[in-house]
């Protein structure tokens, strides 16, 4: 003690002392809102600091005072060891969630200022000074001035929310630094015990210091080392991924690419490696109608099914959205390969339960064989799959085509014609021809079908049997239906303007058109503009399109019809010919197919089967159309059966709109003799 | 309503800037030595100010939040008295 007198201790210090305990308690509570239990590790941040702290005031300040009253030296003690025990709060806070918010960094500073200022108020006085320096008045309103400023910053809004602890953390440099005084400041402290009066405790406090060091420093390797874990983890996570599907923990195209690439290149493996890509059949009419969650569960479904199904060695992997593929090494040629092949497209024959409902989900597949003479790369031997697999398509669904050298050249022209198509639909070359409706019994004309036509500048007539299949398969069936429907109402509407509504014109409508939502709105739209009355316009569904989602489609032919709309099933024979069809959905009527006009009037078998058609509609209270008459016979015979309208090449060819303006001219009466009674053999 | 909303946030910040201007000033007059008289009044009395504005940031506030800043206050309210007396 060198003597310096001690500052007598008043009633305002008791206010003061009150206010430090009650800060300190703020800042944890504070540190804890942010924290939670992470702010437990770093307390030995601040402890850290408390004891160098308390080392440093011990000995440049308390030292200093000479002995006084005890009550006034515990005041002139107390004052400093607060301070320290702020600061000590202070970088506990600081360790355990950073500094990131403004208001808590404002709130840092106010805490930060009281202690320094204290502190360089308790040294000035310890060393003889009168401690009333300006410049510490002015550094306690600074700190108030931080306060205020913390309560009124918006971030003080969010100050106890969780912070991040990747994000609020102290930072690594400022952790070694932090160690690294304490690490220096334990022997500096050790030394400064030589020769003082209170060197036991000096040393004590010293080793103290080094058991905290030694402890905090373990923990940070520690956490250093569970990063690394965590780390790691993260980076397997994240190679998994890139080689793996999410949907299915199935390889993705790259992950098999890699695994086709090894066994494509293993030395003494099997000769022969066959790759089998499989497409789900109307995999979108499932998306579209029942929902993406929906189709994310089929696709699981699939992927395990063809895992089950995979035998020992053999590789299944998720392409695309609803492509999967099956590698395969045999033994032997393009025998094995098509046995691979039938046994993916059995896995998935059977139906789906899925939680909204049973699907059936039959597969395009495509094949390539890869044999040791005739090495390929794996990224070439799957596009060639690719390539089987959409000529397979064009063959319609549950199609298996094995890769040949000339699926290139026609890959390549069907690619090319694709293309036409999306331009031809974007410059509205795709026009529309009508085929006449008679009426059987009067031969009067009562409607016509609208059907598309495409005259191609360079290729000539392109048969829609040649690109109505391929818009259904690239989707671009939406925009032309689109079109098509309002270039056929505009015609309805002028010939309605002309001869009043005595024609319905039907328009065909895929099934990918239905699934599709806002279908109706769509439609409604299109007719709304067109201004086409009522019971005029006709739409013609195929079978196909009432088999996917039936509750959603029938909601959808019920809207249909609240429009004014009329539906007829057309093609009626050609597909399952599902009676439960004719009598669950809303329909009109029902277009017999052609195949059932052959031999009629000729052959008894065939008359009696086409009447059982016509009774069987007829009973449902259905109308009924005659698709492909091209005799009057045909005709005389339908009409003698009660069958209400016929269609074919007997009463007109499809024509441009033109024709059936100069036939609505006249008396819409086509040139063939009245029906007859039936000739039955 | 936002637009009472965009008020406030603009009368919140010009009262920020205010306060600012008015502490830093004063902090420099003391600091200089300038002040004419104790320095205890414009210490007080920017520590009324603060203990003000911190109770009703307690006021608003709510949860932890509000014995978070409530415990401030009270910090700054036993500074203030430790100055008057």
């Amino acid at each position: 003690m060198r003597g310096i007198a001690t500052p007598a201790a008043g009633l305002a210090d008791v206010a003061y002392f009150a206010g430090y305990p009650v800060l300190a308690a703020g800042l944890v509570l504070l540190l804890f809102a942010r924290a939670g239990r992470a702010a437990l590790p770093a307390a030995s941040d601040g402890l850290v600091v408390g004891v160098i702290g308390t080392l440093a005031v011990w000995h440049f300040i308390l030292s200093e005072l000479a002995p006084g009253s005890t009550r006034d030296l515990l005041v002139a003690a107390a004052y400093p060891i607060a301070d320290v025990v702020l600061l000590a709060c202070l970088a506990w806070l600081a360790a355990a969630t950073g500094t990131r918010s403004t208001a808590a960094t404002l709130i840092a500073v106010n805490v930060a200022l009281n202690a320094g200022t204290d502190l360089a108020y308790a040294v000035d006085v310890a060393h003889g000074g009168s401690g009333d320096g300006p410049y510490l008045d002015g550094a306690y309103l600074v700190a108030y001035l931080a306060l205020a400023l913390a309560a009124l910053h918006p971030s003080a809004a969010r100050l106890t929310a969780r912070a991040a602890r990747d994000s609020a953390a102290l930072s690594g440099g400022a952790r070694v630094l932090l160690l690294g005084a304490g690490v220096v400041a334990a022997p500096f402290v050790g030394l400064m015990s030589a020769g003082h009066s209170h060197g036991a405790w000096f040393m004590t406090a010293t080793a103290g210091l080094v058991v905290v060091l030694v402890a905090r420093i373990a923990g940070v390797v520690n956490e250093a080392n569970r990063d690394r874990a965590a780390l790691a983890d993260k980076e397997a996570l994240l190679a998994h991924r890139a080689l793996h599907d999410d949907l299915t923990s199935l390889p993705n195209r790259r992950g098999l690419l890699e695994e086709l690439a090894v066994r494509l290149g293993r030395a003494g493996g099997d000769p022969v490696v066959v790759v089998v890509v499989a497409e789900l059949d109307d995999f979108n009419l499932v998306n579209d109608g029942l929902g993406h969650a929906t189709g994310d569960e089929l696709l699981r479904r699939v992927a395990d099914r063809l895992r089950e199904a995979a035998r020992e060695g053999e590789l299944v992997a998720r392409i695309g959205g609803d492509e999967f593929v099956m590698v395969t090494s045999t033994p032997e040629g393009s025998a094995d390969a098509l046995a691979s092949a039938r046994r993916v497209a059995a896995t998935l024959e059977a139906p789906f339960a899925l939680s909204t409902g049973e699907v059936y989900m039959g597969a395009s597949l495509g094949v390539v064989v890869s044999d040791a003479e005739e090495r390929r790369p794996a990224q070439e031997l799957l596009r060639d799959a690719g390539i089987a697999l959409y000529r397979a398509r064009e063959g319609g669904r549950g199609q298996c085509q094995v890769f040949g050298g000339a699926m290139r050249q026609w890959v390549s022209e069907r690619r090319s014609l694709e293309n036409d198509l999306r331009r031809a639909i974007d410059h509205d070359e795709i026009t529309l021809a009508y085929q006449p409706q008679v009426d059987l019994g009067t031969r009067l004309i009562t409607g016509v079908e609208a059907l598309a036509r495409w005259q191609h500048p360079t290729r000539g007539n392109v048969s829609p049997a040649q690109f109505v299949p391929l818009a259904e398969t690239t989707g671009l069936i939406v925009p032309l239906g689109e079109r098509l429907l309002a270039r056929a109402c505009a015609d309805a509407r002028r010939w309605c303007d002309a001869h009043g509504p005595v024609l319905t014109v039907s328009v065909n409508v895929s099934a990918r058109q239905l699934a599709q939502p806002g279908v109706v709105e769509q439609v409604r739209d299109v007719i709304a503009a067109g201004g086409v009355p009522p019971g005029v316009m006709v739409l013609e569904l195929t079978e196909t399109a009432l088999a996917t989602d039936p509750v959603r489609i029938r909601r959808r032919m019920e809207a249909l019809r609240d429009l004014g709309l009329r539906i007829e099933l057309d093609d009626f024979g050609t597909g399952q010919s599902s009676l439960a069809a004719l009598r669950t959905f809303p329909l009109d009527a029902v277009k017999i197919d052609r195949g059932f006009m052959e031999g009629v009037g000729e052959d008894t078998r065939a008359t009696h089967a086409v009447a059982a058609v016509v009774a069987l509609i007829h009973a449902l209270g259905l109308g009924s159309v005659a698709e492909g008459i091209e005799t009057d016979d045909q005709a005389r015979s339908m009409a003698a059966l009660g069958c209400g309208r016929g269609q074919g090449y007997l009463f007109g060819r499809p024509s441009p709109p033109g024709v059936i303006d100069a036939l609505l001219a006249e008396d819409r009466r086509l040139p063939a003799a009245p029906a007859v009674a039936p000739r039955i053999p | 309503m936002s637009g009472g909303k965009t008020a406030s946030r603009v009368r919140g910040g010009a009262l920020t800037w205010v306060v600012t201007a008015v502490c830093l000033a004063l902090a420099g007059v003391v600091a200089a030595g300038a002040w004419p008289g104790t320095t205890t009044v414009p210490i007080a009395a920017s520590g009324v100010v603060t203990g003000v504005f911190l109770a009703v940031r307690a006021a608003r506030s709510r949860g932890v939040g509000r014995w978070v800043w409530a415990f401030l206050a009270a910090s700054q309210w036993a500074f203030v008295a430790g100055d008057l007396w």
